[in-house]
């Protein structure tokens, strides 16, 4: 061994190693994307300002992003501006996801920001109040090393509002509320996934166990335990939580949990009703006051909105801006006397909140940037598929429940395989195409989506969402999942055929 | 934290497995700081991405980059020399 030379690194790198890193771009000329975690998806109108001067500073143009994880995602930035980046979020008390994904072996995953409901500890219908376990869960996991060499990412959700907005079904563990006599305690989904890591897309199973409050913390440290210490290191493909379940099944993992956690847990048979939902427009606060979901699309924002609402946060509200799991904004704490003078200022910065519902849940992934489409992008084909719906049917989407979701690729980040009406990339580079995925949600009995037409070209989608939204409506339904359930795959096939004036198969 | 060590005759060595970015790219600048100018240094490093940066980062500050190679599926050396 030779002579050792110390690197004459500042004391900030070894601290920051294990709490930030920047994730790979490879699209718009950008290297890097900096995924800045925001705990229980809520932050000071301070913070969520200083994230905008520096998506200013170091990023382009003030661009940012709301993700469907309640992170906040800034792009271009460089290597070198890294380590001033990383002290500022520092004394923000803020971190990144880990981004271990670029490793091509299964090594250094990491548990992702927990995803929670953005309006836990205010709505007036939640069933628990879900701030307190969050940020207990958050704390515990972030920069922990213990939990940094995992074989691959785990994600984690938990919510104790009635509408699972937390999506708990496409989460290794989905938390969810459980009203018992006694008090109100959690059921888990365990080993959900939209990605296409092997068994492919995958809804939670229900692990059938009632978790008390006060076990809520230990149960979701075992389960992350489970996946570091039992999940395939050998194959990347495997390497996911969902296909340890699948190959354990789900009495084993349930077994293993309470052997770790000391206990057995009562056995449980509910699940969600409803989830999958957007907490839409005002919501009524459990204290009489309220909170206002400000609408974005595809979670885009540039430094100047996000300034102007902070000052609403500010100036109507408590001064908190929390982020939603369907890629928009809330603002708590408005007493009812300031809704109109909030409203109205949002109008005036051009986030109105008079959307209509499927423009509350629309999703697109930020595929121009990953480089997995160059001629389009999910977020703009977003833009253009709701452009194309509000000319054609304005007021008729009023009444309609459709969960619109695009990724540009089949790592799915945008949920097409849950979607009432999903578009998911092939990865073509310059010819993007995308598949057109029907009938999927969580709502009561959770389904993934059908393929029903493959390679549709950007300019496309226009017509064949429009034939088939026409088609909906116009057979007087409120819900495209119930139209799909009723109309089945092969029908909806030949009708998305014809919109795209192809044969139809046989 | 990695250590650069000195494998003699003007080649250094620095081993930042484990690190993702922008952690290798950081600690080569880094260590480039403190060679001579003639003077190698290999980075061995597992995360993918830095393939890219790393060497762009070294070209940036007008040292020379003298290849990348692959060491088996998951790791690679980045040779570089100091100007
Ligand atoms: S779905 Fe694919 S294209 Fe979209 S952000 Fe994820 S990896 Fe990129």
């Amino acid at each position: 061994m030779g002579k050792r030379v110390e690197l004459t690194l500042s004391e900030d790198v070894e601290r920051f190693a294990d709490r930030f890193s920047l994730g790979r771009d490879n699209g718009r000329g950008s290297q890097h994307f900096l995924r800045v975690k925001v705990p229980r998806g809520s932050l000071s109108s301070d913070k969520f300002r200083d994230i905008a001067r520096m998506a200013e500073e170091y990023g382009r143009n003030g661009y940012a992003e709301v993700t469907n994880r309640q992170s906040i995602q800034l792009h271009w930035i460089e290597g070198g501006d890294a380590m001033d980046i990383f002290r500022r979020l520092d004394e923000m008390g803020l971190s990144t996801d880990k981004c271990g994904q670029s490793y091509p072996g299964t090594r250094y995953g990491d548990v992702r920001n927990v995803v929670v409901c953005p309006a836990a500890g205010l709505d007036a219908e939640e069933k628990v109040d879900v701030e307190g376990i969050a940020g207990e869960i958050n704390d515990f996991f972030i920069g922990n090393r213990d939990f940094l060499d995992m074989p691959r990412k785990f994600k984690i959700s938990i919510t104790g509002c009635g509408i699972g907005c937390t999506k708990p079904h496409i989460q290794d563990l989905g938390l969810y509320p459980v009203e018992r006599e006694g008090g109100v305690g959690f059921g888990a989904l365990i080993g959900g996934s939209t990605g296409q890591s092997l068994p492919g897309p995958a809804i939670a199973k229900p692990l059938g166990a009632f978790i008390p409050k006060d076990r809520v913390f230990d149960v979701t440290r075992a389960a992350v335990e489970i996946h570091r210490d039992n999940s395939n290191r050998e194959s990347k493909a495997r390497s996911r939580f969902k296909w340890l379940v699948r190959e354990w099944g789900v009495q084993r993992v349930r077994e293993t949990i309470e052997a770790k956690i000391g206990g057995t847990l009562p056995d449980l048979d509910v699940v969600p009703e409803v989830a999958d939902e957007e907490h839409p427009g005002i919501g009524e606060q459990k204290d009489g006051r309220n909170y206002l979901t400000v609408p974005l699309i595809g979670g885009v924002m540039y430094s100047d909105l996000m300034r102007g609402i902070a000052s609403v946060a500010e100036r109507y509200g408590g001064g908190e801006v929390r982020t939603t799991t369907h890629q928009n904004l809330l603002i708590p704490n408005v007493p009812t006397s300031e809704v109109g003078g909030a409203k109205e200022e949002l109008s005036r910065i051009g986030v109105p909140l008079d959307r209509r519902p499927y423009q509350w849940t629309a999703m697109g992934c930020p595929s121009d940037f990953c480089g997995k489409t160059v001629a389009s992008s999910s977020k703009k084909d977003l833009v253009r598929a709701t452009h194309a719906l509000e000319s054609r049917f304005g007021d008729r989407l009023d009444d309609l429940d459709l969960k619109l979701y695009i990724s540009g690729c089949v790592n799915d980040c945008c949920l097409a395989s849950i979607a009432h009406l999903g578009l998911k990339g092939r990865g073509s580079g310059d010819s993007q195409r995308y598949d057109l995925l029907l009938g999927g949600g969580l709502t009561g009995e959770p389904e993934l989506s059908e393929r029903v037409a493959e390679a549709i070209a950007p300019s496309e989608i226009e017509d064949v969402i429009g034939a088939l939204v026409q088609e909906c409506v116009d057979s007087g339904y409120d819900d495209f999942g119930i139209f799909f359930e009723d109309r089945g795959p092969r029908e909806l096939e030949a009708a998305a055929s014809s919109a795209l004036g192809r044969e139809e198969s046989s | 934290m990695p250590d650069l060590i000195e494998a003699g005759d003007g080649v250094y060595e620095m081993d930042v497995r484990g690190y993702s970015c922008p952690y290798p790219e950081v600690f080569t600048r880094n260590a480039i700081d403190s060679l001579e100018p003639g003077d190698v240094l290999k980075i061995t490093l597992d995360n993918r991405p830095s393939t890219e940066t790393v060497p762009a980062a070294v070209e940036e500050v007008g040292n020379r980059v003298l290849g990348v190679e692959s060491r088996g599926s998951r790791e690679w050396v980045i040779e570089v020399e100091s100007r």
